[in-house]
């Protein structure tokens, strides 16, 4: 009898354990789904600033996987991570591109107010996925 | 002994004096004098200001004749469609039947209305106003500034007792457009005869090359640098060839523009607040742009992307 | 006595307008002066007057802060249009072709 309780028991314990791990499991899975799910949408928002005609408008000179109506006088935007390997240069390219080329026909998005700091920032998330 | 050192003082004064005089600034005489001699220098060679814009337009030119090989030159009179096989077919079946016809039939009408005073038009113009759009805009001595054919005809309203008609569209823009029509085959010949008028150009031309807007775009940025390039959907048109088809027809608008209409949408496009219709400095650009185009034959009114 | 009185008043009405005019005018009309010096030379950007005119309107709803950022957007702006110019002017013949 007391040999029945005791495998009971650790069976019992057994089972608890499980479900709780497996619960922890889940609520892991959860949130890493939740931040990915955050993710994508920063993702989004930096997408639509580029594609947007009042705000980035950069479908207007590069080519971008995904588009319409694109122009050509800019440089494809693909093998962002090969390209710029340091991200200060993404961010500064776009911030005021007339630091590397003072006679570039690129706007001063930064500079000149076309985006915000944060904007940027969403853009160049974004741009990296390229 | 005592004679010798005197005589010799003396002569050594009087050389000093005369090597300090050599010196010293010349007399009133020798002023004119010097005066006298520099004029015929810079009479025999006077500046040649036409001759310093020729070399312009030659640099410009042939940098588009490098850019876009197989088109002649004479072809860049029709704007986007000299460059752009895919939609110059359609274009020239447009022109077939123009959507600005009945524009330069009310233009006829507008201009051939007698003034209150009896005159008309015709009186302001040479030879009646036929066949002159290739000499516009010109550099005007007395009143030191360049006269476009709009600004003109505002001008042949006012001395008639007329009020000014606005710049950007209708009734002034379709008496332009009749008197284009009246010059079309043309050849753009426009003079840049004076310091004056070559300081106006130069205006222009600085214009022409500038950054301007919240987008720090120049003229020069599209429409040479990367003439020919695709913005979204859109092929850039090279500016050469610009004023030969003004006034214009843009389908966006629906009816004829002037070409400061034009400069006007341009400089909002770059989100620069744009300036006033036949504001100087839209003036000197329109004379920098058709000296550019000299040569090439009127086509105006047309129609334009 | 009565004289005290209409000090009052007066001393509440001008305390009361400073209110109202709130700290955002004189930045406001700093934008204004600026826009016109852009515009001066030819250099005025057409989203300026945009930002003057909201920053207008954010100081009548009495949002002073949002108002003042928009005045000091818009003088940053005028700023900007006038190292343009400066810069074409230095360099406009950079880009003519040789």
């Amino acid at each position: 009898m007391k040999k029945n309780l005791q495998v009971l028991a650790a069976i019992t314990t057994y089972v608890c354990l499980m479900s709780a791990s497996v619960l922890a499991e889940q609520a892991q899975d959860e949130q890493a789904r939740n931040k990915q799910t955050v993710q994508n949408a920063e993702l989004e928002k930096g997408k639509n600033i580029a594609f947007n005609r009042r705000k980035g408008n950069c479908l207007a000179c590069h080519y971008i996987e995904g588009g319409t109506l694109m122009g050509n006088t800019g440089p494809g935007l693909i093998a962002m991570k090969q390209r710029f390997p340091e991200r200060e240069k993404l961010v500064a390219q776009i911030t005021d591109a007339r630091t590397n080329n003072k006679n570039t026909f690129m706007p001063p998005f930064g500079a000149h107010g076309i985006l915000t700091e944060q904007e940027v920032e969403l853009v160049v998330d974004w741009l990296y996925t390229l | 002994m005592r004679k010798i050192i005197t005589l010799t003082s003396m002569l050594v004064g009087f050389v000093f004096l005369t090597a300090c005089s050599d010196n010293s600034p010349p007399t009133s005489t020798e002023k004119t004098r010097n005066t006298e001699k520099a004029k015929p220098a810079v009479a025999a060679k006077p500046v040649n200001y036409q001759g310093k814009v020729d070399q312009d337009i030659k640099r410009f030119r042939s940098f588009y004749s490098n850019k876009f090989p197989g088109v002649e030159l004479d072809n860049f009179k029709d704007g986007i469609y000299a460059i752009d096989e895919a939609t110059r077919e359609q274009w020239l079946e447009i022109e077939e039947f123009p959507p600005y016809e009945l524009s330069i039939d009310e233009g006829q009408e507008f201009f051939e209305i007698a003034f209150a005073n009896g005159k008309s038009y015709a009186d302001c113009f040479d030879n009646k106003g036929q066949a002159i759009r290739q000499n516009y805009p010109y550099f005007d001595n007395d009143s030191n500034q360049v006269i476009t054919l709009e600004l003109a005809i505002n001008q042949c309203r006012k001395t008639n007792g007329e009020t000014p008609l606005s710049y950007g569209q209708g009734e002034l823009v379709a008496i332009s457009a009749y008197m284009a029509n009246s010059s079309r085959d043309q050849k753009f010949d426009i003079k840049v005869p004076n310091k004056a008028a070559y300081k106006a150009y130069m205006n222009g031309k600085q214009f022409f090359y500038s950054k301007r807007g919240q987008l720090n775009f120049s003229c020069a940025d599209c429409h040479l640098k990367i003439a020919g390039s695709n913005l979204r959907a859109d092929r850039l048109s090279p500016a050469i060839g610009h004023p030969t088809g003004m006034p214009v027809y843009r389908s966006a608008w629906g009816e004829l523009g002037s070409i400061g209409h034009r400069y006007r949408e341009c400089n909002k496009n770059v989100r620069a607040e744009p300036l006033a219709y036949q504001s100087e400095a839209y003036r000197n650009l329109e004379y920098y742009q058709t000296l550019m185009s000299n040569g090439l034959v009127v086509n105006g009114p047309s129609s334009r992307k | 006595m009565k004289s005290l009185k209409y000090c009052l008043i007066i001393v509440s009405m001008f305390s009361a307008s400073i209110c109202v005019a709130g700290a955002a005018e004189p930045l406001i009309e700093k934008a204004e002066v600026a826009r016109l010096k852009a515009a001066e030379v030819g250099f005025e950007w057409s989203t300026t007057s945009i930002l003057i005119a909201e920053a207008k309107q954010a100081a009548e709803d009495g949002n002073n802060e949002l108002a003042e950022k928009l005045a000091n957007a818009a003088i940053k702006q005028a700023e900007n249009g006038l190292k343009q110019a400066a810069f074409s002017a230095a360099h406009w013949q950079d880009s003519e072709p040789r």
